[in-house]
This record gives C-alpha cells, structure tokens and sequence, in this order.
C-alpha cells in the first residue's frame, strides 16, 4: 500500500523487535503443547520440553471424553459468547450514539449517570441478591446481562463516535433520516474497525469469564468452559495444605492439554476479526 | 401370538400396579452444597441406588474450589435453600449459629434413632466444635496424621549415613544428600532439603519434621505448653525460634533448594512426586507414599525407600508430630432447608458399615466384585471397567469421589462405630484399612496407622472460640513473613527479624489472644 | 444559509424532535444501569458497618469510620496501598506506551502475511491465565533451572534470585505484564489506525515524508483520540490494576515491594469475615481513582485535547 521500496534502518529495527517479542511469546506457549503430548516417563526426565521426544495425544481425549464435560461446557461458553456480544454491542452502540451528541440537553449528566458504577458498586452480596430475585441463576442469562456493558467500552466507542466527521451525519439528515438510521446507515459502516474491536473485548470477556460461572451458576450441567478447565488445572492448588488423599489427580501433561484446548477456539474464530484491521475501510467515505 | 403378548402386558400391570400406586411417598427432595463435586445423581449409579435405599432426591450444588468458601457464605447470606452443606470450622459457622441460621442436631438426635451421627456430634475429640454448649457441626472424620516422611534408603547406604533420629543426624544427612552425589551420576545435582511453598499461607509447616522436634505438634495457631505448666502460642514460643533457627542454618549453608519460594505445591502433590521420582531430592513429605514410591520405581528400579519416623524431640518426648484435630470440613443443616430429619437419617446411613462400603466403594458385583479381612485390613478387588462409568479414575483413583468430603469421612478406611458400642473416641482409635488390592501392596498400605502412632495433640486443640482466633488470617500473613524473613536472614540478623515479627505480632491482637488463651487454659484445664 | 426567526424555529422543533428520539433510544441503556448498576448500590453501606452475612444490611450495625481508621492505623495496609500507588504508576510510564509503540511498529510491517502472524502470537498470551504466566517465569528466571543461572553457573557462581528480591520484583511485574497484555493492548489502537484515510500517507509521502515522519506526524495524531481515552480510561482504574498477576507471583519475601491493597485484603481480611473493612478498603481506592479519572480528564482538556466528557 505504501509506495516505498527501500528496507531502512527502521524498518530492520521495528522487524527485529517484533520477531523477538513474537519469539519470546511462542516458546514457552511451545513448551507447553510438547508437555502437553508427552509420555509421563519422558515429562519427568526432561527438563527443558522443547524437543519432543515422545507424541501422545491421551491426555487430549482424557479431557475431552471426561466427565466433567468438556465438550457440552464448550456449547455453553460459545452460547454465551454470541448471545453476550450481540447484546452488549447493541447496547454499547446505542449508549455510545446518544452520548456522542455534544448538543444535546442533559448529557453531562446522562454521562456521569454512566460513569458513577464505573467505581462505586455494592459489592457481590447486594448483586447475588438481585440475580436470585430476577430469577437468572442458572441460565445463561445471569452470565451476560449483568456485564452486558462495560462503561470503559461505551466510553471508548463514544469518543470514537464524536470522533467522526460530522458532515457525514449532516448530509444524512438532511436526506431526511431518522436517527437510528444515521446510526445503522452511517455510523456503523464507518465504524467497523473499532467495532471489531470493542466485540473482540466484549467476547474475550464472555469467553474468559470465570467468576459469575462460579457465583451464579450452581449445576455442573451449566458450567462454561472456562470453569470446568480451571477446575482441572487449578483445584489442586487449592487445596494442598489438607493432604487429604487424592490419588494421582492430574498431572501436569494433562493440564497443558486443558490448556491448549481453551486456546484452539480462540485461534479459529481470531482471523475473522483480524481482517476487519485492515487499512483502507475508510475509501468509501465521504471526506470533508 | 398377539394374545399371548396382551397377556404378559396384563400379568405385568397387575404385578406392577401395586407399586404404581401404592409405591410409598415421593422422595424427599434434598439440596447439598459442597465443593468441586463431578457426580451426576441423576446418573451415577451409587448416588441413585443411595436415593433409592432413603427415598430420596439429591440436588448437588457443585462449587469450585477456591471459590466455595465466599460462594457458600453469600447464599447463606442471600437465604437460599440448602439441606445440608459441607463446610470449615471457625469464625463463620459461629456466627451461623449464633444468629439462628442452622439447626441443631441435638434436638433432632433427642429421638434416639441416629446412634451413628450422635456418637460422632458427641464425641470427646469434637466437644469444642460445640457452639454455645449445642452442636451445629457433624465433623467429616480424618485420620489424626496424614503427613509423614519419607527417605532414599539407597541415597542413604550411598553417602554411608544411618536414617536420622536427631535433628543433628538430619543436618548431616542433609548435607551428605547435597554434596556427596548420593545418585552417583557425577553430578551435583541433588537437594538436600527439598520443599516448594509458593501460594502457601505458612510455609513454616512444609518444615514440620523439624518444628515437631521442638515442641509437640508445633506449628501456626497451635498452642504450645510450656516447662511451668502455661501455654502460649506457637508464634512466640522459644521452640519456634529454635526451629527457625535450625532452618536459618540449613538455608544459609545453601541446602534448601533455592527455588523454594516459587515452586507451587497442589493437594494431588503431582510435581513433588515427579521431582522425587527424578531423582532430585532424597526426603520427601508426603501424605500419599504409594504414588511416590510407584513413580518413582518407574524411572529407576533400583531406588529404595523407607519410612522417615518423626525425629527424637528435645522436649523430653521422643518422636511426637502433630495432629490435625481428627477432621476436615463438616457437615451443616442450614434452616432454609425443611428435612433436616431427612438429612440426618441418610448422614446416619452413610456411617453404617453398609453405607460407608456403598459410598466408598461402591456397589457390590459392580464396582467391586469381593471383599476380604486380612488381618486389620479390608481388601477390595476393585472392577475398573465399572469403576470409570461412574467417575474420573485418573483423577480420583479408585475410592469414590464422593466419599471424599461427601458424606462421612476420608481415607481409605473405616470406623467401626457400632462395634465400638457407638464409642467415637474408641473406635476413631481402632480405623481399620479398607483398601483396594493395589494399594493393599505397597509398602506403606499402613501410612496412617503408621503416622498416626507418633500423632500428639496439642493444648485446646479444636476450640473454635472467636477470641482464641482473633484476626487469625492477619496475624498469620504477620508471621509467615517475619518467620521467611528470619530464616532467610543472613549472618547476624536472624535475632533481630525474629523480635521484629514478634513485635509485630503482639502488636496486631497477638496479646489479647494470647492472654485470653492462657486464661482459659487456666480455668478449663 | 441566511437563517430567518421561522426557519431558527422549525430548526428548534426538529432538533426537539430529534432529542427526543435520542432520549427514547438510550432508555434501555438506562434501564441497564439502573437495574444492575444502581439498584445493588445500597450495598456501600456496608463500609460504614460492622457488616455480618447473617445480619445483612438492615441487621449490622453502623460504625461510622471505624474501618477507614483501622485501614490507616494498619502499617501493612498503609505500605500495601503506597506499593500499590508506586506499580500503578510505574505500569502508567511503562506498559501505556509500550502498548502504542507495539501498535506503530505493527503497522508499520509491510508484509501482510508477517503481520497477520505476528499479531496473532502476541494475542494469544491474553488467553493465558496468571497461575500458568507465574509459573513460565518461574521456570524461565529460576534460581535453580533458569537462564540466567545457567549462565551464571558457567562462571562458577549462583545467579540472584530475581523472582524473591524486593529490589526487583516491581521490574518483574511489569515485563511479565508486558508479555501478556501488550499485544492485546494494541487491539485498540490497530482498530483506530484501520480508519486513517491512505491518501493522507500518499500526500506525505510526495511531500518527502520518511517512514519515521509518517509514523509520527500520520499514524499518531490519527489514533490520539483513542490514546487519550485510553489514558484517562486507564488511569481511572489504575488502583484496581493486577491482584491476579500479584497473587500468583508474590511471595512473603516481596511483600515488602510488592504487596498491594487487594491482595492484603484477601490474604488477611476475608477469611476472618472482616467484610465490612474490606469493603472501606475498596470504596478509598473507588474514591481515589475517581479522582484521578476527573483531574486527568480535566488536564487532558486544559491541553486541548478531546476528552472523555
């Protein structure tokens, strides 16, 4: 896209950093996919785990096939993500729109209205209290409308928003469109990097999430991915002063799978999103 | 043919229909709380032939671990309905009882019909579970030592040293361990001592062989008696600094591995007995011996292993370690449940002989095909196949998840309540092994037995009152960092950091405990 | 347009109508906060009482400032909360532009394909929970096993143990931060980039414009918008920064460098049930950030930028 042939001093600088942080990320990420496919023998005498020196994949059907359930806690996290996305985005945008209207009455205090919870919340008892009364525990539900919007994202996108030539806004009205058309027509079309970003946010976080499972939830046959993964690779931790027998319970190749299965999702859907990075969304764009 | 067929169906209704109608009333419904369950009562086959036997309907709610504690205060809380709950001991369950929000067992056992449940409630080990003179808590009963010791014979006959018995026989161990190859590869890549403590609220405890020799069963929150008959804590006994001392030494001289602090242990202990079993430290701590012995056996099968007896003490009692107060965890009747008579029967079943076999081994003909005494022991021929049906044996080894935290107790073992005439403290005293047959061949199928010979309960042990506690996680996280400091210290100033912590210590509500507790030694003694 | 008191009129009624229109569209917004913002807010309460689970909120009695006395008569909450404030702010001159330099040099790589992988890799750690980051370092910086042990062994001498001394435990937290966020950090900034119109790089470059000059005088003012929110936005929460991160790498060594706020509550308050000091605990940090947040958003504006509000 830029015309520019020369492969400067710069460039070999910022190429050389960005190979050596990527480096620096994959091998220990390697580390833990051969761990992950080793003989309990050859993890034990090896030190080092970049090599690998044995392949088994038991440890990844042991995970899948377990009773804990692995693949229906996958259904439900994947459930939550798109239904937790799809409504937040919504409301983000809408929230995000309105505030983004510098002329209108009253927004400063709609915008602190907004930004007050950013920092003062009643704490989880008060929270639990009103979930039980809305009767959301145990559906998915309680695992995406009370986090439905993150005032940092609708913070982020209203600047965004306001960001934006107005004249783009201007022509549209005076095409005679309503405001939620603006929104719809305008807005989003232009905005489709930054929207690809914020839904990556608002996914991650229903797909990381970890905490509401395990406060609102209450079956086994509810539980997320991250939950049940977690429970494999970190229940041991918790418990270790009571030395209360427990057989051989997982061993650490066993865990590195757990791992690896929660990253392989995220690695398929990524490139969808990426390609919304890309330059030039822009060419359309009326400019001032 | 048809008619036939419409015959059978007839005499099949007919035999059935009684049931139909007259099968008994609905099963009781019952909801339980406890933490990081896997089993399905609407599929495992144990907890389905359990609600059959008592005519009920388990609900399980499963909560993780590391979550369990706040998630069960806050439905507690929020007034939620819960049958019964597994829980710890302490500040939260006073408070529980003392505004009303569980029910006692002592008037549902007034009925005479739970002799099990009332001999473990009543019993002497638990009296000071009590909370205002009533019981609230059904203790999960648990061998009174589970940890122990254990040491590389053939490091040992290498390096020419007897098995220590003196903490000065330790140190050289220790250090032959260190620096005199004892696996022969040439290398100096053994450790003496070996301990991972990261995450860990006190890592003085992962030195307990050692602390144990100073006092009886030293260690954080205990009491510890003293030459002029009073008793003070722990923290602030001379015994601690000694110990402290003795650690200051082995740490200075380079014999701990230095990784220590950033090791992460888990309950499975999993990387322990992988780095044992690598070959990298000769004396391990353990509360599972077999897994370590077999893995270690499987990288070389010349290592040999004995057990590690506690080490003479200084306080005139050879050999004592410490107990853990002979449970874990308990069981609670919160009120918002309405068939607490309910719960009681099937806690009752469960201590039965019968019920404990059900629950910790599972069905007989499925789950296990025989049963035979041999001596103190109980061996089960174990069927695999049926076994991984109904739970992760990988994870939870043969003995029934549910066994573990669920209902009665923990171990592989039983305690033969009834045949002790429903004396708990008896029969606590006489647990007989109960075992699968691969475990009953290792060298260590008696490890508790074993460990719990040299346990020694320490003064007030297992009285939970909230001003014998105090801030009891504050005063801790005070003490483990004074204690890391103090053994870390260099040349010189080991003195000083430890009359810091002390200070510290004291300062933070150690005094108000400490003169609180030594009145009430005083007056209940 | 020569305006007319009619047409200021009909403007008037329209931009009315238009109002209104905006204000029915944000009622869901609205309702969202309400219900699940506002409503469980009676809980703060709880700060100013001696807060028991089985009395609640109606039940407990009110303390007044009890609790906030105690936290400032408490030498390791003080110290917990001046480390927290110090790494808060060391992570504030560090890791903020880190995260804005790695989004420039991504977008500077010509090679699409590169840069799709590259972008890739560095996502991935956010995927990692802390417990599995704490211990890739551990490994990595052992005292035992590590590299830099290694290395030191070959000079016949022990290597520091970077990972339990005081000293450098706050340069720790902060690479270990950089290795799992940065790349996701850039995510924002890559999204604001996306919609910098290319004809303004191709007019740089007739004017003679460098890769550096392109960097600095295109690509920056292009996304300042975003990296002012995100300024303001970070440091709004900068006090809630890391119990995860800390929790998993700390150890009683560092407590002394490294022991923040909210990790101090947790290893000491909670499971005495000393719920009502924690909660004093989080409303002064809730305070103190809203603090932070109104008078960087003000500096922001006093230096001409767009601000949040």
């Amino acid at each position: 896209m830029f015309i520019q042939k020369r492969f400067s001093v710069i460039d070999f600088l910022i190429y050389f950093f960005l190979i050596l942080f990527a480096l620096m990320i994959v091998l220990p990420v390697w580390q833990i996919i051969v761990i992950s496919t080793s003989s309990e023998q050859v993890y034990i005498a090896d030190k080092v785990h970049l090599v690998p020196r044995s392949f088994s994949l038991n440890e990844y059907s042991r995970a899948l096939g377990s009773i804990g359930g692995i693949t229906r806690s996958l259904f439900i996290s994947i459930a939550v993500t798109v239904f937790g996305t799809c409504i937040s985005m919504m409301l983000t945008t809408i929230g995000a729109f309105v505030l983004s209207k510098k002329d209108l009455p009253g927004r400063k205090a709609l915008f602190g209205f907004v930004l007050f919870p950013m920092f003062f919340s009643g704490g989880l008892v008060p929270f639990y209290i009103l979930i039980r009364t809305l009767h959301l525990s145990d559906t998915i539900f309680a695992l995406t409308l009370p986090v439905a919007i993150s005032t940092y994202n609708l913070v982020i996108m209203k600047n965004y928003f306001a960001g934006q030539p107005a004249s783009l806004e201007e022509a549209a009205r005076l095409d005679g469109c309503s405001e939620l058309q603006i929104l719809m027509k305008v807005i989003v079309p232009i905005s489709m990097p930054m929207f690809a970003a914020i839904s990556l946010f608002y996914g991650v976080a229903y797909w990381n999430d970890y905490f509401l499972a395990t406060m609102f939830i209450s079956s086994n046959k509810m539980y997320p991915l991250q939950v049940v993964l977690r429970q494999m690779i970190i229940q041991n931790l918790v418990l270790s002063q009571v030395g209360v027998r427990m057989e051989s319970s997982n061993p650490e190749q066993f865990k590195m799978a757990c791992i690896v299965i929660g990253m392989i999702p995220v690695l398929l859907v990524y490139p969808f999103i990426q390609k919304h990075f890309t330059k030039g969304i822009m060419l359309g764009a009326v400019k001032e | 043919m048809k008619k036939s067929w419409a015959l059978t169906l007839a005499c099949l209704v007919l035999l059935f229909s009684p049931g139909l109608v007259w099968g008994g009333p609905e099963p009781t419904k019952l909801r339980f709380v406890r933490a990081g369950n896997e089993q399905d009562p609407e599929k495992d086959r144990i907890l389905l032939d359990l609600q059959k036997k008592l005519n009920i309907s388990l609900e399980i709610v499963s909560i993780p671990w590391d979550q369990f504690p706040s998630k069960l205060n806050i439905m507690m809380a929020a007034g939620e309905t819960i049958d019964f709950a597994n829980c710890d001991a302490g500040k939260t369950l006073n408070e529980w009882a003392q505004n009303g929000l569980l029910y006692d067992y002592d008037s549902i056992l007034k009925s005479g019909k739970y002799p099990y449940v009332s001999s473990v409630v009543n019993a002497d080990l638990y009296k000071g579970l009590k909370v205002g003179g009533k019981s609230y808590y059904k203790p999960l009963g648990l061998c009174s030592q589970q940890w122990g010791y254990l040491i590389r014979k053939d490091w040992l006959d290498k390096v020419g040293l007897k098995v220590p018995t003196t903490v000065d026989e330790l140190y050289a161990v220790v250090k032959a361990f260190k620096d005199k190859d004892p696996d022969g590869n040439g290398k100096a890549d053994t450790y003496g001592w070996y301990t991972r403590l990261s995450g860990e609220a006190d890592a003085s405890w992962n030195f307990f062989l050692i602390n144990s020799v100073y006092a009886v069963n030293a260690g954080v929150k205990n009491w510890v008696k003293l030459p002029d008959g009073t008793v003070t804590r722990w923290e602030m006994s001379d015994a601690a600094k000694s110990s402290a001392l003795f650690v200051n030494k082995l740490a200075k001289d380079g014999l701990v591995n230095r990784d220590w602090l950033t090791l992460k242990r888990d309950s499975a202990q999993g990387p322990e007995s992988d780095d044992f079993a690598a070959g990298k430290y000769g004396i391990a701590r353990t509360s599972i011996p077999d897994v370590f012995v077999s893995k270690l056996q499987k990288m070389n099968p010349n290592a040999k292993v004995v057990f590690l007896p506690p080490l003479n003490g200084v306080n005139g009692i050879p050999q004592n370690s410490g107990a853990n107060g002979g449970y874990w965890w308990g069981t609670v009747l919160p009120k918002t449940g309405k068939n607490p008579q309910k719960v009681v029967e099937l806690l009752d079943y469960c201590l039965t002989k019968e019920g404990r076999e059900l629950t910790e081994f599972g069905i007989k003909g499925v789950h296990y095909t025989d049963a035979v005494d041999s001596g103190d022991k109980r061996i089960y021929t174990i069927n695999k196949a049926e076994c991984d049906k109904d739970w992760d044996t990988k994870k939870n080894g043969y003995l029934y998840p549910l066994t573990w935290g669920g209902f009665n107790y923990y171990e592989y073992a039983y305690i033969p309540i009834k045949e002790y005439n429903f004396n708990y403290d008896k029969a606590f005293a006489n647990v007989q092994s109960w075992l699968p047959s691969d475990m009953a061949k290792g060298e260590f199928s008696t490890w508790q037995a074993m460990n719990s010979r040299y346990s020694v309960p320490s003064p007030m042990m297992n009285i939970l009152d909230d001003r014998l506690l105090g801030d009891a996680d504050k005063l801790l996280s005070i003490f483990n960092e004074g204690w890391l400091k103090a053994v870390l210290s260099p040349d010189g100033s080991f003195d000083k950091n430890w009359s810091d912590m002390q200070a510290k210590w004291m300062k933070a509500g150690g005094a108000d405990i400490l003169k609180y507790g030594q009145d009430y030694y005083k007056t209940h003694q | 347009m020569k305006s007319t008191p009619a047409s200021i009129e009909r403007l008037n009624q329209k931009s009315f109508r238009r109002y209104r229109y905006l204000y029915v569209m944000f009622i869901p917004v609205l309702a969202w906060y309400l219900i699940f913002c506002y409503v469980p807010m009676y809980g703060l309460v709880m700060a100013f009482q001696d807060f028991f689970m089985s009395k609640g909120y109606f039940g407990s009695r009110f303390v007044g400032f009890k609790h906030f006395l105690e936290l400032y008569n408490d030498p390791d909450f003080v110290r917990a909360f001046v480390n927290t404030a110090v790494i808060a702010l060391l992570r504030m001159v560090t890791e903020f532009p880190f995260g804005i330099a790695l989004a420039l040099f991504l977008n500077e790589i010509r090679h699409q394909k590169l840069r799709k992988t590259v972008q890739t890799i560095i996502y991935l750690p956010h995927f990692l929970s802390w417990v599995i980051v704490a211990s890739i370092f551990f490994t990595f910086l052992s005292p035992e096993r590590g590299l830099p042990q290694m290395i030191y062994a070959s000079f016949g001498k022990d290597a520091p143990n970077y990972l339990t001394n005081p000293e450098s435990f706050r340069a720790l937290l902060i690479l270990s931060d950089i290795w799992k966020e940065a790349g996701f950090s850039t995510v924002v900034y890559v999204a604001a980039m996306a919609a910098i119109d290319p004809q303004q790089y191709e007019a740089a470059l007739i004017d003679g414009a460098g890769r550096w000059g392109q960097m600095m005088h295109i690509t920056l003012p292009g996304i300042s918008n975003i990296v002012v929110v995100m300024f303001i936005l970070t440091i709004g929460q900068i006090l809630n920064w890391g119990f995860d991160q800390v929790y998993n790498f700390y150890s009683p060594m560092v407590f002394s460098s490294g022991d923040i706020v909210d990790t101090y509550i947790f290893r000491s308050a909670l499971g005495d049930n000393k719920f009502s000091f924690a909660a004093a605990a989080g409303l002064f940090k809730s305070l103190l950030c809203a603090v932070f947040l109104v008078a960087s958003n003000a500096a922001v504006k006093k230096l001409g930028q767009e601000s949040i509000y």
